[in-house]
């Protein structure tokens, strides 16, 4: 009798081979910051803005006194010996860096105590000139002057006295 | 008498025995992407700035564009301006988002601390990055915080700030 022999096969499985993604994912990095506060603009005044002593006379004038210091009268006016001088700003801050110069928009107003009454400051000019970019800190440090002309009324409008008044010039980074 | 041979005849029946079983090859694929990289290639630079006794900012767009919002002032002569940037590396052709700092960083000039805040980049957080052949940029800006009167002085970070980028 033959044998029948009945072969199983063998049973391979085969299971699926799954390689997952491989990848780095995620990265970081750090970066520095820099600023640079700058030395602030200051502004001294190192001399006042002076006209000097005069006389209106009948109908008064007007005294100019330019940045150079050059005094010239109008009208009536005497002039008089003695101090005056235009305006003196010192400035100082970051080593060449360029600043503005802003003059007064309007007129100063000069008064006297005593009697109140009242004289005006106006047509202001500067050396540097004033506008934008006007002045260079060379060194750290930059003068300017200012000067303007004083309206004078006369003697009933003016009279004898010391007259006196604030004005204000901006310095600025630009 | 004859004998009467039966022949049982056992037929045996040979089936396709079916084990249920089926005997397939698959491919099974992996595909290695370049890992991403992010490196410094340019620090935060905010330039010359001056100040008043009112405090202000200094904002600064990722390309390195400067503004300036109450009591600051920039100089004409502005120094090394720049906004941060960075070089993305990958696979090209793969989306990553962008993680900038959600909290400031201090900038220090001996003992006086200014802070860098609301940091924004070009791509955008919300667009997220797209890896060219080359890789990618990535631009960083931010907005300086200045104090009142802030002391004059070089203000650096000390650990920096970070920048984080993910695959996704």
């Amino acid at each position: 009798m033959k044998r029948l022999t009945l072969l199983l096969p063998a049973v391979a499985l085969f299971f699926g081979i799954c390689i997952q993604n491989v990848q780095a994912q995620s990265s970081s990095v750090t970066a520095q910051a820099f600023a640079e506060v700058i030395a602030a603009i200051t502004a001294t005044e190192t001399s006042q803005l002076n006209f000097g002593r005069f006389s209106p006379e009948e109908m008064g004038g007007q005294i100019q006194m330019s940045p150079l210091g050059v005094r010239h009268s109008t009208g009536t006016l005497q002039l008089s010996g003695g101090l005056h001088n235009p305006a003196g700003f010192y400035i100082t801050g970051q080593s060449d860096a360029t600043f503005s110069i802003t003059l007064p928009a309007g007129p100063a107003v000069l008064t006297n105590f005593g009697s109140s009454k009242t004289m005006t400051v106006g047509k202001w000019e500067s050396i540097p000139p004033a506008g934008l970019s006007a002045g260079v800190l060379n060194g750290g440090s930059q003068a300017i002057s200012v000067g303007a002309t004083l309206n004078v009324g006369g003697m009933n409008d003016n009279p004898v006295g010391i007259y006196s008044g604030t004005y204000s010039i901006t310095f600025a980074y630009n | 008498m004859k004998k009467l041979f039966t022949l049982a005849l056992v037929i045996l029946g040979f089936s396709t025995v079916s084990f249920g079983q089926v005997t397939a090859t698959a491919t099974a694929t992996g595909t290695i992407v370049s890992p991403i990289a992010i490196a410094n290639a340019g620090n935060m630079n905010f330039g010359n700035v001056a100040v008043s006794s009112t405090a202000g900012t200094v904002v600064m767009t990722p390309a390195g564009v400067r503004s300036f919002t109450g009591g600051v002032t920039l100089p004409a002569s502005a120094g090394i301006v720049s906004a941060a940037h960075f070089a993305v590396t990958g696979t090209t052709g793969y989306t990553y988002s962008i993680l900038l700092p959600a909290t400031p960083t201090t900038v220090t000039s001996g003992g006086n601390t200014m802070t860098v805040s609301t940091f924004t980049s070009t791509p955008t957080v919300a667009t997220g990055g797209l890896l060219g052949a080359a890789g990618q940029t990535i631009d960083v800006g931010a907005t300086l915080n200045v104090g009142s009167s802030q002391v004059a002085g070089t203000y650096v970070s000390g650990t920096g700030f970070p920048v984080t980028v993910n695959y996704n």
